[in-house]
């Protein structure tokens, strides 16, 4: 019985050990807090010393080479860099370019730290918005060390790095790099990442799709979706050589039927009529799409196609031609034949409803 | 071997048992508040270094609210959601067969308009009567008034006419924190294989929010909400975060979860015969997606918040927890097959084990226990100075537990506790494992009291009117 009670003890004794740690940890807490906080004041007065200087201080350099290897001290230096970033963006790019230095001196540090920090770190050079110009062999070493982290937030920070830098040639490779090693990049961060890269966009979307078959379907079906996020309809014949084949993968065949529902290209019509007039249940999603592309599509080929489309045995399918349909002029043959199909007339009308409510 | 012999073996084996049935506890609970605190400090540092996925364009979300008689709180809870930092989202708002002004509140307050929505019953739920839409600040408000079903029923509903391909359910009554959509939808960008996010749920008694952030924290005057506070931190901070580790959660709250919609769907959407659907619906995912092989996980998001209203009388909180305990029975009953089944995995031999005996069965346990100490009591076979000694120190253990989660949880959201509060809720802790516990335990018995009678019936609790600023 006893051995129990000793149990019991040591177990005691170890919640009293972690309320001890908790309250300890606070007090730690308190005290980095309090030493990030003395720390933003003293770099900041050394920064804005340097922002007034043409001539680079090497003094400068050797002391934040030396600090920010301490990851609370490179937080309060952080902090410190978005503030001035906001209010003196143009002096700060000059002062990124002119201490650049520093940040390759600690890439080699960093390259050794765990994950977490690594993501850090990245993230504070992203910050920084260095130019292609002006990353260095070791920080784009340092970045590509962590494209195939374990981490999932180490590789995102990394690639945001890479987006913000704005070369192409060194987003396309890591794409590449985090595809061939099956590392896990969500479909819809990556068409919204990719919008966010800030050099030249039509060099990347060349580059991109220069590579596109190498790519896996998951990708594939982002860069579709980025290049129909983006506001240029530049490279829809390429796109429209994809459409061509009905064997790919389904869902990148379904990204593209979308693509040609936000750019109308006339010659991809015939796909998406093809495709719209598909029959089988397990191509009802082909209907769908396609239905929904067709919007744009104003003849009455298409027309007839959607009023045809209202009556699928897909209630989805009919709802989406409706929702097409919404967009064409009706005569009123064109309704006649809608109301004699009860579906067909009361998902109309539930369209035209629709866009009274949003008026 | 005489009848006192026979008396004392049997005795002996129930002392044992009692025994090893409180160590086991203990070291789960011990464990599961080690590995809770590690990982929430572990989170918390990944926010401080900006380890975190972030995207305008989050994963599209239907909220879906049941209502049933909820007028006083319903434009409320809509107001909140509103002002959610959530850019792709559309509120449905499911009127169950209210018998007081739910549905005119809200029409009346937005303007809705009614529209004649065909709809695609995926799934089974009672009639739709009226649908009416709005759109407010870009946010499409869609009220469906139906006949009553219950709140499975009202969700099923919900389900059938949202929009978005994920859904959260939540509760007329409950606030989102701000950010708690943007939380939730996390997982879902890590890790293309979730089906269903669990939020936190916390107890909004005693606390100030304005625009959905949290402005002053106090712990409730009552001392009842108070030691639900306790014991809610305990239960998501420690065991929700230990069974995560291994996709072994068998709980989402009704009150706040964020799910995938065709998987529900194919699923079979929630069931309406029950009245523990949170619980139903998350077994029943587990058990579909290992039968169809697919790959999955379910996720429990601490920092994804929602603030709810924790019953602030002894009898409302008696009909709550009698209603969970009825919900965990029919649930346990109807998926026995994951009993130390190895098909399951840890969710067999863990997870639904614990619920087993730690939560379904523990108030026969218990009760036995004490049945067998007061009959070695009389028989003068008890160790009264060890018995006291050993319940002591279980106690001291148990308390301390609960308020090192308690401060574990304050300190990485960074709420500061004043004094007052600290004191409070340290000595609380103690009567949270007393005299809450045997409050819970003596509801979740009467969950068994007339079973077959009454398990269908919703013991519902009273509703007061919130104001959020």
């Amino acid at each position: 019985m006893l051995r129990i009670i000793n149990v019991i003890y040591i177990y005691l004794a170890i919640i009293i050990l972690l309320i001890l740690f908790n309250l300890g940890y606070i007090i730690y807490e308190k005290i980095i807090n309090k030493k990030i906080s003395n720390n933003t004041s003293k770099y900041k007065k050394i920064i804005l010393n340097d922002l007034k200087h043409k001539k680079i201080n090497q003094n400068s350099i050797d002391y934040f080479s030396r600090k920010l290897k301490n990851i609370n001290n490179l937080r309060a230096y952080n902090s410190v860099i978005t503030e001035l970033i906001k209010t003196k963006s143009k002096k700060m790019d000059e002062y990124f370019n002119k201490y650049a230095v520093i940040f390759n001196r600690l890439s080699y540090h960093y390259i050794k730290y765990e994950s977490m920090k690594k993501a850090y770190f990245a993230y504070v050079i992203r910050t920084c918005y260095f130019k292609k110009e002006v990353a260095s062999g070791q920080v784009i070493d340092f970045i590509f060390s962590i494209i195939k982290d374990k981490s999932i937030y180490a590789r995102e920070n990394a690639m945001l790095f890479l987006y913000t830098n704005g070369c192409e040639e060194l987003v396309v490779d890591a794409l590449k790099i985090i595809c061939k090693n099956n590392l896990y990049y969500n479909q819809i961060l990556l068409a919204n990442d990719l919008l966010k890269f800030r050099g030249n966009e039509k060099r990347l979307k060349d580059k991109l799709l220069l590579n596109y078959d190498n790519f896996s379907d998951e990708f594939k079906i982002s860069i579709i979706n980025y290049f129909r996020f983006s506001k240029s309809n530049d490279y829809l014949q390429f796109f429209l050589t994809k459409l061509e084949n009905r064997n790919i993968n389904k869902e990148v065949y379904l990204a593209l039927l979308r693509l040609f529902g936000k750019y109308k290209e006339e010659n991809a019509l015939k796909y998406l009529l093809e495709s719209l007039n598909l029959k089988g249940d397990e191509l009802f999603e082909y209907r769908l799409v396609s239905a929904s592309s067709l919007k744009i599509y104003q003849s009455d080929v298409v027309k007839n196609a959607l009023i045809n489309a209202l009556k699928d045995k897909n209630w989805f399918v009919r709802k989406n031609a409706a929702l097409s349909l919404a967009n064409f002029e009706l005569s009123d043959d064109d309704l006649r034949e809608i109301n004699s199909d009860r579906y067909a007339k009361e998902m109309l009308d539930f369209i035209m409803e629709e866009k009274e409510v949003v008026k | 071997m005489n009848i006192v012999d026979l008396l004392k073996s049997i005795l002996f084996v129930f002392n044992s048992f009692f025994l090893v049935y409180l160590i086991v506890y203990s070291t789960f609970l011990f464990l599961s508040s080690i590995i809770g605190s590690l990982i929430l400090y572990r989170n918390s540092n990944y926010r401080k270094l900006r380890n975190e996925l972030k995207d305008d364009y989050y994963v599209p979300v239907s909220i879906i609210v049941p209502a049933y008689n909820e007028e006083l709180t319903i434009i409320e809870t809509v107001k909140s959601l509103l002002n959610l930092h959530y850019k792709l989202f559309e509120i449905v708002v499911v009127d169950d067969g209210s018998r007081d002004d739910t549905s005119k509140k809200l029409i009346d307050y937005y303007s809705m308009i009614e529209i004649k929505i065909p709809i695609k019953k995926e799934i089974e739920c009672k009639n739709i009567l009226k649908v009416y839409e709005k759109i407010v600040n870009n946010i499409k408000i869609v009220l469906i008034i139906k006949e009553n079903g219950g709140k499975a029923d009202s969700l099923n509903a919900g389900i059938n006419i949202a929009s978005y391909p994920y859904f959260t359910c939540m509760d007329a009554d409950s606030m989102l924190q701000v950010d708690a959509l943007e939380k939730i939808v996390k997982p879902v960008l890590e890790d293309s294989n979730v089906i269903a996010c669990g939020g936190n749920v916390r107890i909004s008694n005693g606390v100030k929010l304005k625009n959905g952030k949290v402005v002053d924290y106090h712990l409730p005057n009552k001392i009842l909400d108070s030691m639900q506070v306790l014991e809610y931190d305990r239960s998501f901070l420690a065991s929700r975060i230990l069974f995560d580790q291994f996709n072994g959660n068998l709980i989402i709250s009704g009150a706040f979860g964020l799910f995938k919609k065709n998987i529900v769907i194919a699923a079979g959407g929630y069931d309406a015969s029950t009245v523990g659907e949170d619980f139903e619906l998350v077994i029943k995912l587990h058990v579909f997606c290992r039968m169809h092989k697919i790959k999955y996980s379910i996720k429990y998001v601490s920092d994804a918040v929602c603030w709810s209203q924790a019953p602030d009388s002894f009898a409302n909180l008696f009909r709550q927890r009698k209603r969970w305990n009825k919900g965990l029975l029919q649930g346990m009953i109807k998926y026995k097959e994951l009993f130390l089944n190895p098909k399951y995995g840890m969710v067999s031999f863990v997870s639904f084990l614990y619920f087993l005996v730690y939560e379904l069965f523990s108030p026969f346990i218990e009760l036995i226990g004490i049945i067998t100490v007061i009959i070695s009591f009389l028989l003068n076979l008890l160790n009264i100075k060890f018995m006291l000694m050993f319940m002591g120190i279980y106690i001291v253990f148990n308390s301390f537990l609960s308020f090192s989660i308690f401060l574990s949880r304050l300190h990485v959201e960074n709420i500061k506790l004043s004094v007052y509060d600290f004191w409070k809720a340290l000595l609380l802790s103690i009567f949270e494992i007393t005299i809450l516990r045997f409050i819970i335990l003596t509801a979740r018995f009467s969950a068994f009291i007339g079973y077959n009678k009454q398990k269908y019936v919703w013991d519902r609790v009273e509703r007061k009117k919130i104001e959020y600023k």
